[in-house]
């Protein structure tokens, strides 16, 4: 008969952001593990607590499923002496599978026959296979930063019980120094006890009733429907915050709503503060009026229930009433010297020690940003320089500076304390956006102003990072570079701006050196750029030899070389493509092998007149080569390059090539008609790499490359 | 636990004191079987440095205690304006080796026996990863939240002096200030209760004060510097030459010393690290020179010492 089954992992609070992670693991293990053995079951699903973590399996077989393991042995020629008696080999290989010698049957393989044992695998009771299944699953069970405390394996925080029963028998499970049996535990305070289980099918209920919510789903809903409440018995509705409330459910056994207020005059804070100094260490949701307005109440979730809400509500209050005061003292202190100030203390803070101080890196900054504007966006130059002079004046803020929870709000604070002082909106907006985006699904700077800020924050930390040493390996980003990389492409490519960033840099490496900082460093970044665009055309799904083609030529520029990309793999699917290669790369490899000397002029023998040349074909790739260099030059100038049509009419020059090749022997003895002819290759090489570095492209499968 | 059911129903009514709420740990503590000690004499900033702690720890010997630590953080000061912080606090300590598979409960308890209704209270344990980066140390555990509230770190260590540690310690450091106030309702430190007769500030205000100017404003950094490289010599000199607990004594002056300079604004962005990393490299020679001469003794407290659990 299956029989349902429980595992619990009982442990000390583990932290909120390790639960789902470690309940989706144990899912999965669970599922891997159970398949492996052979075991049919039932619905499968996880459960936890910050103290527990379940597992909860129905209809699990009481007994493996047989089978028939088809095993290889020795050789059939050793396996018999002459007079086709088995040999010791091939008893043993019998005997070592467990079947009878007469049993053995042969198999016939590419290196010959061999023996082949056909074993029964009976299937043993679960209760014998179940422990080492369930233990191995708890045991593999990963966290981002795992402990000891008695010698016997690691995790999260300490296990300190486990419950394992498949019907109403326990399973002795060992692992952490622990064997399980079938007591838990309720909650902490309101149900301290242990507490036996008869049966899988009684968990749930039977933790309810010791004050334990142990289904996240539930747990998570129920804090919804409190916060509905709560909120609603003081006007309001909660502010929806989705990553408060994930915290919050894994924070908790037993959700229940306690309603809080704070002074009303802390209301006259920016709204971001305000919400912060509740949400960031308290977890305390913040309330609003239909009308969105922030009303003086918080909720707070406690754990547990009953008796108590008035001394927990005093308690929370106070604390939050000190975070407030702590946050209006820096509001109004703040204020007092003027943003001018503020900018000036930037002198005061380092911002690395080869690179100067904050003030000296906003100096950059402004410097670069009207720079962007210039060629970008010309009509934003005014307010995005002013963005720039204030940007980081925020820094310097005792508000940002304490280090507590508003340091966060780095930007925000900034854009509020601007706005206070009376800047346009525009200046206010941007000095809020430019720190976005930070990851990869972080919304974009909206507005022009702020996107010219972000560019030039981000640009402006990269140059100096890689002057000053800084480094990127691996899947280390201790500064933020790759970041900082990713960002400055995401924002050229979604807003489709046409920014050469390697001439960008080249200009900003100029600033640098005059100010004379972190002189002679600074090798590193075009690398590091080539990679970040790599890895952005990979994610657009541009295949890797077609990425490096257009890296190649002109990596500065992310939206050109995605356009360059495109193009190529449009051209690939082409049937004359392969045979174009097939000739580009005969053309690279002579060029390559031919001695220092020989290529006559770099490129350059479009002076030849047509009647020099000895052969027809000769002549007519030449004429052709110079016309293609032509057409891909008109291409490659409009505003928007188009470069389909380009690499059409480089397309159109196989046949020429291949005549060319064809015909002539590249490689004549005769010097003067060697370089002729090497320098005539040259040419249509370097009309190629006008586009791409074609020799990076890599054979379809099926060709043969010569 | 019979020693743990002696303590709490010890317990009556909420203590009303400050001194009353130490005198009910040193009593819920020393039922359990705790050796209660005394303060460091020098100056810490934190019971941690207490050689009952930092060298406690270190190898395979187990350990009990619990003691008051006044703890200085110069750079924490406001002139006793600010109702939460001060440059001298004071921390209840207790370390227990191996940490013992209730200890959860055990601390629990402890806060009943200091009169703490828990079910009336919302307890939380927040996540923390403590380190101690002049200890060469650090440790999983929590922040211990009542009603919101911070009101006790609880550590398991991990690692001191750079070396790893088994069996592992449980270090609970009660807020004792942060409890006190809760306790008695108030919002200032300056306004508890500390004896019957007495509050903190007639006790201790104008002495905050006083280490407020020298702190901020009349220590004198060339002096502390100087201070430092002699200190630092002297502790090298000592641990190496085998006197573990005189030259840890210089490692701590070392501690304090920068700690001072620190407050004084003297010390920049890059040499902060620097200074750090001279302090950890003594931590770890006095850490291990202490495991050192703890086995040349045969490691005393493995043969059934009173401190055995």
């Amino acid at each position: 008969m299956p029989r349902d089954l429980l595992f619990e992992i009982g442990c000390e609070e583990l932290p909120a952001s390790f639960l789902p992670p470690a309940l989706a693991d144990l899912e999965r293990l669970a599922i891997e593990g159970l398949a492996e053995a052979r075991l049919a079951h039932g619905p499968l699903r996880t459960v936890g607590t910050p103290r527990r973590l379940a597992l909860l399996v129905e209809a699990v077989s009481d007994r493996q499923e047989d089978r028939v393991r088809e095993v290889t042995g020795p050789a059939v020629k050793v396996a018999y002496d002459a007079a086709g008696n088995a040999t010791n080999a091939a008893k043993g290989f019998a005997k070592g599978a467990g079947v009878p010698v007469e049993a053995l049957e042969r198999i016939a393989t590419p290196k010959g026959e061999y023996l082949l044992a056909r074993v029964q695998d009976v299937g043993r009771p679960a209760g014998e296979v179940l422990p080492g299944i369930l233990a191995a699953s708890a045991l593999a069970l990963r966290f981002p930063k795992t402990m000891h405390w008695n010698g016997a394996g690691r995790f999260a925080r300490p296990v300190r019980w486990l419950v394992a029963l498949h019907g109403k028998d326990v399973l002795p499970v060992e692992a952490f120094g622990l064997v399980a049996g079938r007591r838990t535990r309720g909650h902490r305070i309101h149900a301290p006890e242990w507490l036996d289980l008869a049966r899988p099918g009684d968990y749930v209920a039977a933790l309810r009733e010791r004050v334990v919510m142990v289904e996240s789903r539930e747990r998570r809903s129920s804090i919804e429907a409190e916060l509905a409440r709560a909120a609603a018995s003081v006007g309001g509705a909660p502010v929806h915050d989705e990553d408060l409330l994930d915290e919050v459910t894994n924070l908790v056994e037993w959700p229940e709503a306690v309603v809080g207020t704070f002074d009303q005059r802390h209301l006259s804070l920016p709204r971001p503060v305000v919400v912060t100094a509740m949400k960031a260490h308290q977890r305390y949701f913040a309330l609003e009026r239909p009308d969105r307005s922030l009303l003086p109440n918080f909720v707070m979730i406690r754990s547990g229930r009953g008796e108590g809400a008035d001394q927990i509500r005093r308690g929370t209050q106070a604390v939050l009433r000190a975070r407030l005061e702590d946050a209006r003292f820096y509001w109004e202190n703040d204020q007092k010297a003027g943003l001018e100030a503020k900018v000036d203390s930037l002198a005061g803070i380092v911002w690395h020690e080869r690179l100067g101080t904050m003030r000296d890196r906003v100096r950059r900054i402004e410097q670069l940003v009207e720079d962007l504007a210039r060629t970008l966006a010309p009509k934003a130059r005014a307010m995005a320089s002013r963005a720039a002079h204030l940007c980081k004046a925020d820094l310097a803020s005792e508000m940002v500076r304490s280090g507590k929870e508003f340091a966060t709000l780095q930007g925000i604070v900034g854009a509020e304390y601007a706005a206070a002082a009376g800047e346009p909106p525009e200046v206010v907006q941007a000095i809020r956006e430019h720190y976005l985006p930070q990851g990869p699904s972080d919304p974009l700077p909206e507005t022009t102003e702020g996107t010219l800020l972000s560019l030039a924050d981000r640009l402006e930390a990269l140059v100096g990072g890689f002057r000053a040493g800084l480094e990127v390996t691996g899947s280390q980003d201790p500064y933020g570079l790759r970041r900082a990389g990713n960002g400055v492409i995401r924002i050229l490519v979604e807003k489709r701006l046409r920014l050469d960033v390697m001439s960008t840099a080249a200009w900003l490496d100029g600033i640098f050196d005059k100010a004379g900082v972190a002189k002679g460093a600074g090798a590193g970044f075009g690398a590091f750029w080539a990679q970040r665009v790599a890895s952005a055309l990979e994610e657009a799904g541009v295949p890797h030899d077609t990425a490096d083609a257009a890296i190649a030529v002109r990596p500065g520029d992310p939206l050109d070389v995605l356009a360059r990309a495109r193009a190529i793999e449009e051209i690939r699917k082409s049937p004359d493509f392969e045979g174009l290669m097939t000739g580009y790369r005969r053309a690279a490899n002579l060029l390559r092998s031919a001695a220092p000397g020989e290529i006559a002029s770099g490129g350059q023998p479009m002076a030849e007149r047509a009647e020099n040349f000895g052969a027809k074909a000769e002549a007519d790739l030449h004429l052709e080569t110079k016309m293609a260099r032509q057409a891909v030059e008109t291409y490659l100038q409009a505003d928007e390059p188009d470069y389909g049509s380009a690499l059409r009419h480089l397309l159109g020059l196989r046949p020429a090539i291949d005549a060319f090749f064809e015909a002539v022997m590249v490689m004549d003895e005769d010097l003067g008609v060697r370089k002729r002819r090497l320098g005539l290759l040259e040419a249509v090489s370097q009309t190629f790499l006008r586009i791409a570095d074609f020799s990076a492209i890599q054979t379809a499968p099926g060709q043969k490359s010569v | 636990m019979s020693q743990k059911k002696a303590a709490a129903s010890a317990a009556a009514s909420p203590p009303r004191t400050f001194q009353e709420i130490l005198l009910r740990l040193e009593q819920f503590w020393s039922a359990y079987g705790c050796a209660l000690l005394q303060p460091y004499s020098g100056e810490v900033g934190a019971g941690t440095f207490n050689p009952a702690t930092f060298f406690r720890v270190l190898g395979p010997e187990p350990w009990k205690a619990a003691y008051v630590e006044p703890s200085r953080r110069p750079k924490d000061g406001r002139y006793g304006e600010n109702p939460n912080r001060l440059q001298n606090f004071y921390q209840y300590q207790v370390v227990l080796k191996p940490s013992p598979s209730d200890v959860l409960d055990v601390y629990l308890e402890s806060l009943r026996h200091i009169g703490i209704d828990l079910v009336r209270h919302d307890v939380r344990f927040v996540e923390d990863d403590w380190e101690s980066p002049t200890l060469g140390a650090w440790g999983l555990g929590w922040e211990v939240w009542l009603d919101g509230q911070e009101i006790t770190q609880f550590t398991y260590f991990q690692q001191a002096g750079g070396y790893d540690l088994n069996p592992v310690t449980a270090e609970i450091t009660y807020g004792i200030e942060r409890i006190a106030c809760y306790l008695q309702g108030v919002e200032r430190i300056m306004d508890l209760q500390w004896s019957a007769e007495q509050t903190w500030s007639d006790l201790f205000l104008k002495a905050e004060v006083e280490w407020c100017h020298f702190n901020f404003e009349q220590s004198n950094p060339p002096f502390l510097f100087e201070l430092f490289e002699k200190f630092e010599a002297q502790a090298v000199r000592l641990l190496k030459g085998g006197l573990v607990l005189p030259g840890y004594d210089y490692v701590v002056k070392c501690s304090h010393v920068f700690n001072l300079l620190e407050a004084r604004g003297a010390i920049s962005v890059t040499e902060r690290v620097a200074t750090i990393a001279r302090v950890r490299k003594m931590a770890r020679l006095a850490a291990g020179a202490y495991l050192k001469q703890r086995e040349e003794m045969g490691h005393p407290f493995l043969r059934g010492a009173p401190h055995a659990p």
